[in-house]
């Protein structure tokens, strides 16, 4: 019942918004923030079960909702450890994010339509935290892509935000068509959309591994797209067109970590298909470096922040890979406040400097000292220094790696590491300190803002002590249910510590030898390396001169050849000439005459006696 | 005797309102506003509702079986109430347009919700008949009720007469099934029938019976009547044969082909098949060319029947379980058109297609119920119509009538072209003149529930589509 309220209150929220408190402004941001504390308030009380009861059966409730031969859909919530780990993440950073923008978003054009968007998007993300079948799942899979698409265009009457919308929305497209066919795949081979259903016929056995290696492919296509990883990473760092709190809302805590839960949920899946796992596991690991690498080269500190993300996410989705669900799950949460920290706090600078051009910015630490402080630690989690919660997180994908002989992914995830740490580096010195190459006089934000930053810092500071791997029951041994096929627990690797540690240390030095300067602008600038990076490795070149503009065309093009002469002209209007001449002669069966109508009433007997009667 | 007077409570009710209503009307002054009456009979046909409500544990036959209460006939029975409400409403707001007998348009609407009620619970040949034909004389005399317009009774005069022709055919059909089982009551056939060969006797009493009664349900052959009485009926009076006597004559269809029939199926699923096929196709294409919005719900009207003897070829508990879905579904999308079309004409006066360019910008919610009405007759998810046709179609295909499935799927398309004409007319067209239309408070709150129904029923039909299921197993019984 409780999952149910948790599920409709941000849509009931949405539609009130829209159709009743639009006008008034104030009112609307208090019944979307009230919405949304009320979803946290109310997952308190399956957190405590869990907390209780680390074993606890997972509760499903579901109603069918299409039941005809063969084919049955239901509606329902499962509330598993799983669910109930995402229900926290979403709920509670999301009420951050929600108090945060009433600051934030004052004085905007169009205030109620934001909050109106931001409850309809909970709502979408919920219904995929609580989806208990594939179909669910999907449906607000996608109503993810819409509300994100609103948000995304939120200032529509930009160019620019109003095409990162339609890419974020269109690359989605791209790996939800491959997940939607993963889904169908799946349900030709069990018959069934429910989750533990599935589960427990994969269990059995049964189904051939060529299945389910297609399956689980075609589903990570899904996560391929809303987890941004390559090569649909490209509508992601676009995406920062958003106001800033719907860039820490759907990047950092929600809808990107979608695709690392839809992995987490389907972790039986890939635990029977090793091969499927492989790819994930590269895919990730890849998207990782490579995303790391461009976030070396940029200036705008949204982006910066973007890529970081980017790469997190490889991170996830390589734990995925090699095995580590928890782990994965664990960088998620983690990450989830440190990453909204970042934004917020980005946002707060941007707030008070009125750019987002780092290099535009400098020395103004000692004007906005909590956003300052609470950067730099968001930035400490985010590098993995030892003992903020990113290191704790990091830490266990990497001893997952190593222990599971993933050695060369092992050295990627210590490279990003050590990347990680350098940009995270140069972000903080050039944005705070060194020259002051700003504009104007900035001020603090009003604590309204400065309030949810200071709680996301002491989340990403502690968060990482309850995976600490001495302690029992932790973090893993919660979220490792019978339901998923991921190993609870990992020891932990001294020699792991110690080299991603030694590498974080590296990293942070090189980034203040090169950057705690008086600087004007980047002294990397001159480097080809650096230039590629910068320009993202050309992958929207790429895309747009050869993919869209040649490939895309091309097939275009044919096919409106053969749609205008062959299906237009000959099917259409064929069809459509066909139907109306008929129409029309069958029209004239209706004269209006009685005598006629009598006429065709018993020949249209006589005929019925004489075909069926006769034989 | 056998009499269980609490079988058929509701009838007594509504039998009761009626003449009530009757004898007010007596008393009131002459030319007097009759509205109330109309009033006191949705107040009887509400507590018809209640009543079958709680006596829906109540079932059996009484009247030497010629009368039978079951989950189908409780179905019917809230259905065609249901069905009464609407169209006692809206012949409400149609009072002005009768001259003469205003109190008796009321009552005779009742009594047509009292014949169907009978049909719904006909369990014999002969209560089949006489209910059939109840039903048949309150819809002769209300298709000509407008006296004063031609068009009205011309519609009427059609009416009686291929209506009488059906009849004849029914009734034909009828002595040559008594003489090939000795029986009329439907569950005696059946045991009758059980393992015997088909016998010429009763091939041919089989056809004219079924054809017979394609006249209430209007498909092949006895389709013809509908477009002219559609047409020229008064409004109020179209929508009760659209929505009730098309779902009365699939109740009695459903008693007929698959109580008393159905030990015989395999020898009438192509011919069913065949009829359903052949008005699909007729009813859809013939629906495009039209221009008066009445004659193309005629029309589409016919294609519905088609659609809903699919339901009939299937001749399975999934098919019966659609075909009430499918009527469900449909009361609801017909009555808020047909709501809509009545109120538009109030103010209009024209029932033309054309008439309706720019309703959106004149009356949203008029225009939103033709939208929600019509592309839930077409079929469109997430409206109620969709699911209901999905149905049907899921139930012949598990039957092996693929071919009739794929007739069903391409006139879904070309329902789909005549109603988005009109959705185009309503949304893209500019209006001729630009004056709101005025609605009243409970038209609207009428509109807004109605189309509300049809969404819950595409949304979420998985409570429904499981209880008509249930209660469709009730006509499998015998077999």
């Amino acid at each position: 019942m409780v999952s149910w309220l948790i599920l409709f209150i941000p849509l009931i929220a949405a539609v009130l918004i829209t159709f009743v408190t639009r006008k008034q402004k104030d009112l609307s941001s208090y019944v979307s923030i009230g919405a949304v504390v009320l979803c946290f308030i109310l997952s308190i009380d399956p957190i405590l079960t869990l907390l209780k009861d680390p074993h606890m059966k997972p509760v499903e409730q579901g109603f069918s909702w299409i039941n005809i031969p063969g084919l049955h859909v239901e509606i329902g919530t499962l509330l598993d450890p799983l669910s109930i780990l995402m229900l926290f993440v979403v709920t509670f950073v999301g009420s951050l994010i929600h108090i945060y923008s009433r600051g934030y978003m004052h004085g905007e054009h169009g205030y109620s339509r934001f909050f109106a968007c931001m409850s309809l998007f909970i709502f979408s993300m919920l219904g995929i935290v609580l989806a208990n079948n594939f179909i669910q799942i999907y449906i607000f899979w996608e109503l993810v892509g819409l509300s994100s698409y609103l948000l995304i265009g939120y200032y529509f009457e930009k160019p620019s935000a109003s095409d990162a919308a339609k890419k974020a929305f269109l690359v989605n497209r791209v790996g939800d068509f491959g997940f939607i066919l993963g889904i169908f795949v799946l349900f030709q081979a069990t018959g069934t959309f429910n989750f533990i259903e599935i589960n427990h016929i994969l269990e059995k056995g049964g189904i051939p591994e060529s299945t389910i290696y297609i399956a689980a492919l075609l589903i990570f296509c899904g996560a391929i797209g809303k987890s941004a990883q390559f090569p649909l990473h490209v509508w992601l760092p676009d995406a920062m067109e958003g106001p800033t709190p719907v860039s820490a809302l759907i990047h950092a805590a929600t809808m990107v970590a979608a695709g690392v839960y839809l992995l987490a949920r389907t972790s039986l899946l890939y635990h029977f298909s090793p091969d499927a796992m492989e790819v994930v596991a590269y895919i990730g690991g890849f998207t990782a470096l490579l995303a790391a690498v461009i976030a070396v080269a940029q200036n705008d500190i949204k982006r910066v922040i973007a890529y970081s993300t980017l790469s997190s996410l490889g991170y996830m989705v390589m734990a995925m890979g090699v095995g580590g669900m928890t782990a994965g799950m664990f960088y998620l949460t983690t990450h989830a406040f440190f990453k909204a920290l970042l934004f917020l706090a980005a946002g707060s600078v941007i707030h008070a400097l009125h750019t987002q051009d780092i290099w535009e910015m400098g020395d103004v630490f000692k004007k906005l000292k909590t956003t300052g402080t609470t950067f730099i630690l968001g930035s400490l989690a985010m590098a993995g220094v030892f003992p903020f919660s990113g290191f704790w997180s990091k830490d266990e994908i990497l001893t997952i790696a190593f222990t599971s002989h993933h050695y060369f992914l092992f050295t990627i995830g210590i490279l990003v590491a050590f990347v990680s740490a350098f940009f995270m580096t140069r972000l903080v010195f050039v944005t705070f300190f060194g020259k002051g190459r700003y504009h104007g006089h900035p001020h603090e934000s009003p604590s309204v803002m400065t309030v949810p930053l200071v709680i996301l810092a002491f989340f990403a500071v502690v968060a990482g002590f309850a995976g600490m791997p001495w302690i029992e029951p932790n973090f893993g041994s919660y979220i490792a249910g019978p339901l998923h096929g991921g190993h609870g627990e990992h020891g932990f690797n001294l020699f792991v510590a110690g080299l991603s540690t030694a590498v974080v240390i590296a990293g942070i030095a090189l980034g203040y030898i090169v950057y705690c300067k008086e600087l004007k602008s980047d002294p990397l600038a001159k480097n080809v390396l650096y230039n590629l990076a910068h320009n993202k490795f050309y992958f929207d070149e790429f895309y747009d001169n050869i993919i869209v503009a040649k490939v895309y065309n091309g097939i275009g093009r044919i096919c409106n050849f053969a749609e205008v002469n062959f299906i237009i002209i000959f099917f259409v209007n064929g069809f459509a000439y066909l139907t109306r001449e008929t129409g029309k002669v069958l029209r004239l069966t209706t004269t209006g005459k009685l005598q006629h109508y009598a006429l065709v009433m018993v020949a249209g007997v006589v005929v019925l006696v004489l075909f069926f009667g006769v034989l | 005797m056998d009499v269980n007077i609490k079988l058929f409570l509701p009838e007594i009710f509504i039998t009761l309102f009626a003449f009530v209503i009757i004898g007010i009307d007596l008393v009131m002054p002459k030319g007097s506003e009759r509205k109330h009456l109309a009033r006191l009979g949705i107040i009887g046909s509400l507590a018809a509702i209640n009543v079958l409500i709680i006596n829906s544990g109540v079932t059996g036959t009484t009247l030497f079986g010629l009368f039978i209460q079951d989950g189908v006939s409780i179905f019917f029975k809230v259905l065609f109430l249901l069905t009464g409400i609407v169209i006692l409403y809206m012949a409400m707001l149609y009072e002005e347009k009768v001259k003469n007998f205003k109190g008796e348009f009321y009552a005779l609407i009742l009594f047509a919700v009292l014949a169907m009620m009978f049909m719904a619970s006909s369990n014999d040949f002969i209560s089949l008949y006489v209910s059939l034909e109840f039903l048949a004389v309150t819809l002769y005399i209300l298709a000509c009720y407008t006296k004063e317009e031609s068009a009205s009774v011309e519609a009427g005069l059609k009416y009686l007469i291929t209506g009488a022709l059906a009849s004849g055919f029914l009734l034909y059909g009828i002595t040559y099934l008594y003489g090939a089982t000795g029986s009329t009551e439907f569950t005696s056939i059946s045991r009758i029938l059980t393992g015997k060969e088909m016998s010429g006797f009763l091939a041919i009493g089989l056809i004219l019976v079924v054809t017979g009664l394609t006249f209430k349900i209007a498909s092949i052959p006895f389709h013809v009547w509908a477009p002219d009485v559609y047409q020229g009926a008064p409004t109020p009076v179209t929508a009760l044969l659209a929505a009730g006597s098309k779902a009365a004559g699939f109740v009695i269809l459903m008693r007929v082909m698959f109580t008393a029939l159905g030990s015989i199926k395999p020898q009438w699923v192509l011919f069913i098949s065949v009829i359903s096929a052949s008005t699909l196709l007729l009813g859809n294409l013939a629906a495009m060319p039209q221009k008066n919005i009445k004659r193309m719900l005629a029309y589409a009207g016919i294609g519905s029947a088609g659609y809903l003897l699919m339901g009939i070829a299937a001749g399975s508990v999934l098919g019966s379980g659609s075909v009430m879905f499918y009527l469900l579904a449909y009361l609801f999308a017909i009555s808020g058109t047909f709501l809509a079309i009545v109120i538009f004409y109030n103010s209009e006066g024209s029932d033309s297609i054309d008439a309706y360019a720019g309703l959106s910008r004149r009356s949203p919610l008029l225009a939103a119920t033709l939208f929600i009405g019509l592309l839930s007759l077409a079929g469109v998810p997430p409206l109620g119509g969709f699911i209901a046709k999905l149905y049907l179609i899921a139930a012949v295909v598990k039957e092996g009538l693929m071919w009739l499935a794929v007739v069903g799927v391409l006139m879904a398309i070309a329902a789909m072209y005549y109603f988005l004409l009109v959705i185009k007319r309503v949304y893209l067209l500019p209006p001729k003149v630009n004056l709101p239309i005025k609605i009243g408070t409970v038209d609207t709150a009428l509109l807004y529930s109605i189309n509300i129904a049809t969404l819950i029923l595409g949304i979420y039909p998985g409570p429904f589509t499981d209880w008509v299921m249930e209660i469709a197993k009730v006509l499998f019984r015998g077999n």
